[in-house]
């Protein structure tokens, strides 16, 4: 191959033995993944809200983040179940940082060894905090020692055709988001949830594998490069889609940010609160439909917008995106206060 | 993770110790690359054709073809540079037979330890016949051991837009052609193009390695959902792409099966010859153009059409395929004289 090896990379043994998690935490995840799976399922009928920053960096404003949101998940409890993403790979149109699990400094060279430190540590003070995470699985070789923390994963709109992750998806052990492809076909899509749910076989990490079946992946509509897809004609267009495939637990999350927030070609982030609502509204008079949704997915962090961390300025390291732009806490937090209120109502 | 473990497979050191290459083979693999390099950047006026089965499905019948292959191969190579397709791993719409390299006997259960020394043992016989072989880059966990054999690899169109296939593309040693999208963004193949030249960072095979970036990395056109894309608009909006992006050696292949060589939903694999003779008319008045297609791709096998594994009975052990539907190797020969001749021409 035609590559440079920089070094060794830490084993998966060797990342879990250095920064291990607690019983209580390993508990709490298997108990998230049972409550993740019965909201998409049916046997629970509060909504999922996957939110957090668009990458998890800096740590320390992460951390802050989780504290308020680990307060604010208790206040909601009764009928939102909140998953806080903890993004560690971020996929580029061409190129660029790739997230804190490769580059753990963004303005200093890739360290890939380093990422695993930062990223591994920072998960595990997030679960250990009580709050279930989520990640994209972007990078199928370095999965190990974090996909284990994580209670919720999606596949992205870049990689979602791809059958190499389609079979990582089918033996991931949490629920599996498919996002549908950059260009919107929600046909590719849902064979994309088909292929993750089917068990395959293929080498992972030196062995012959059987994956067993992802029976909770689930669509998540994100919209396209054309437009969003949040209407209810695509929500019954997926609700076909999935009867005449015969999907098992049909669900959709409703990524509200990417294209879903796109403006005359400029994403809006504060358009996120506003579509989540619009989407409640809309599902009112389509009880079918509205059972299909089992919830949202938003970009939030402390600080609402985004910088770049490129430039010479001086860089806010008090949680503000270096990724796409997001909503700010306060107004996540009353965005979630109030489809908590909605929704306890019914 | 979600999986059984079925079994431990031979490392790529015991796959390679147990089918060795000659050292001709290996020095003939490092002259193909340099020949094919040499064509896509312009040094070479010849035309890579890319031509083989769909699938390298039954061995014996693989070879036969080589055989003859390699009797064309010295009356053509003056203006051709035949590559074959000794293709291991298939993508599929939803699920199915992913090739031998998982399954070597499509009609048995898989078996990846058979498959990986079946796909060695093929891929050596047909590289010590002097041929140059190309593959699908689809399993990049299961790639050592045949990566190395390759003188040309595909991205497929369901993996061209996923960030792990295009920085394993920038750390192969051979040219690699990207393909368009299934939905036939040409922006988002000249994308991956553009990542696949760069250099990344990334985790393989446990190790942090900084890929050199592909310079041959070019693009393939192989029509889409809707429409086939080997029209001179095509071609051009490709021109303008590569353009715009600074690409390196900007080239395309044509494939002339696949989505090309649908009419009315219905893969014609007879309709690939016509296809190559419209390009090399469209192209005698575009000079310009005609300088960026650097060749063609085919799918061709012994038999023309193809055969369904599961219900034959008996199943054709002599070269009919059992994946995508092949030219005849009558047509084939005839086909690849005449472009001989047109390309000599000019």
């Amino acid at each position: 191959m035609a590559y440079e090896i920089i070094k060794k990379v830490p084993t998966s043994d060797e990342i879990i033995q250095k920064i291990p998690l607690s019983t209580a935490g390993y508990a709490s995840i298997q108990q998230h993944h049972r409550e993740i799976e019965d909201i998409l399922n049916g046997e629970d009928s509060r909504l999922l809200m996957i939110v957090g920053p668009c990458s998890a960096w800096p740590d320390t404003a992460v951390l802050e983040y989780a504290k308020s949101l680990a307060e604010l998940s208790k206040q909601v409890s009764h009928a939102v179940k909140i998953v806080m993403r903890v993004y560690i790979q971020k996929p580029r149109t061409v190129k660029g940082w790739t997230g804190p699990i490769n580059q753990p400094d963004p303005l200093a060279e890739p360290d890939i060894e380093a990422g695993i430190w930062y990223c591994r540590k920072l998960m595990t003070q997030v679960v250990e905090m009580g709050l279930p995470i989520a990640d994209e699985c972007l990078f199928t070789h370095n999965a190990r020692g974090f996909q284990e923390l994580l209670s919720w994963v999606a596949i992205g709109a870049r990689s979602t055709e791809d059958q190499e992750h389609r079979i990582f998806a089918s033996s991931l052990d949490c629920p599996v988001g498919m996002k549908n492809p950059t260009h919107g076909s929600l046909k590719i899509a849902v064979n994309s949830i088909l292929a993750a749910q089917h068990p395959h076989y293929i080498v992972f990490d030196g062995y012959e594998v059987k994956t067993a079946g992802n029976k909770y992946a689930h669509l998540v509509l994100r919209g396209s490069n054309d437009n969003p897809n949040y209407g209810v004609e695509y929500i019954a267009e997926v609700n076909q889609l999935f009867k005449k495939n015969q999907v098992v637990n049909p669900a959709i999350i409703v990524d509200v940010s990417h294209d879903n927030c796109v403006i005359d070609g400029v994403k809006d982030h504060n358009e996120q609160a506003n579509i989540v609502l619009r989407v409640i509204e809309s599902l009112k008079k389509q009880p079918e439909l509205k059972n299909l949704v089992k919830g949202f997915m938003l970009e939030s962090f402390i600080k609402e917008g985004r910088q770049n961390a490129e430039s010479g300025n001086p860089i806010d390291m008090s949680g503000l995106s270096i990724t796409d732009p997001c909503l700010s806490w306060e107004s996540t937090a009353k965005l979630i206060l109030q489809v908590a209120k909605q929704h306890s109502k019914g | 993770m979600g999986y059984r473990v079925v079994k431990k497979i031979p490392t790529a050191d015991e796959i390679i110790a147990a089918f060795p290459l000659s050292d001709e083979g290996y020095l003939s693999i490092d002259k193909h690359r340099t020949e094919i390099e040499a064509i896509l950047s312009g040094k070479d006026q010849r035309l890579v054709v890319v031509v083989g089965p769909c699938s390298a499905w039954p061995d014996t019948a693989v070879l036969e073809y080589a055989e003859r292959l390699k009797k064309l191969n010295d009356k053509v190579s003056h203006v051709l540079k035949l590559v074959m397709r000794v293709y291991i791993q298939k993508p599929r719409t939803i699920k199915g037979w992913t090739g031998p390299v998982n399954q070597p006997d499509p009609l048995s259960p898989p078996d990846i330890a058979a498959g990986a020394l079946y796909c060695r043992k093929l891929m050596t016989q047909v590289v010590e016949m002097g041929l140059p072989i190309a593959d699908e880059a689809l399993f990049t966990h299961n790639a050592r051991g045949f990566i190395e054999l390759l003188s040309w690899v595909a991205i497929g169109a369901r993996s061209s837009e996923d960030q792990e296939h295009r920085i394993f593309a920038s750390g192969i040693d051979c040219p690699v052609g990207i393909k368009n999208p299934t939905h036939g963004s040409i922006k988002i193949g000249i994308n991956g193009v553009v990542a696949a030249q760069h250099s990344h960072y990334i985790v393989l095979d446990g190790n942090e390695v900084e890929t050199d970036g592909n310079q041959y990395a070019h693009l393939v056109l192989r029509g889409s959902n809707d429409r086939p894309n080997y029209s001179l608009a095509d071609i051009s909006e490709v021109a303008e792409q590569c353009n715009k992006n600074n690409v390196y050696n900007p080239a395309v292949i044509i494939d002339v099966s696949h989505d090309n060589c649908v009419v009315n939903g219905v893969k014609d694999h007879n309709a690939q010859a016509g296809i190559i003779l419209e390009v090399v008319n469209n192209l005698k008045t575009n000079p310009e153009l005609k300088t960026l297609v650097k060749g063609f791709m085919l799918e061709s096998f012994i038999k023309p059409g193809k055969q369904n594994a599961e219900t034959a009975n008996p199943i054709d052990l002599c070269g009919l395929s059992i994946t995508d539907p092949c030219l005849g190797w009558d047509d084939t020969e005839a086909l690849l004289l005449k472009l001989a001749d047109l390309h000599i021409e000019k």
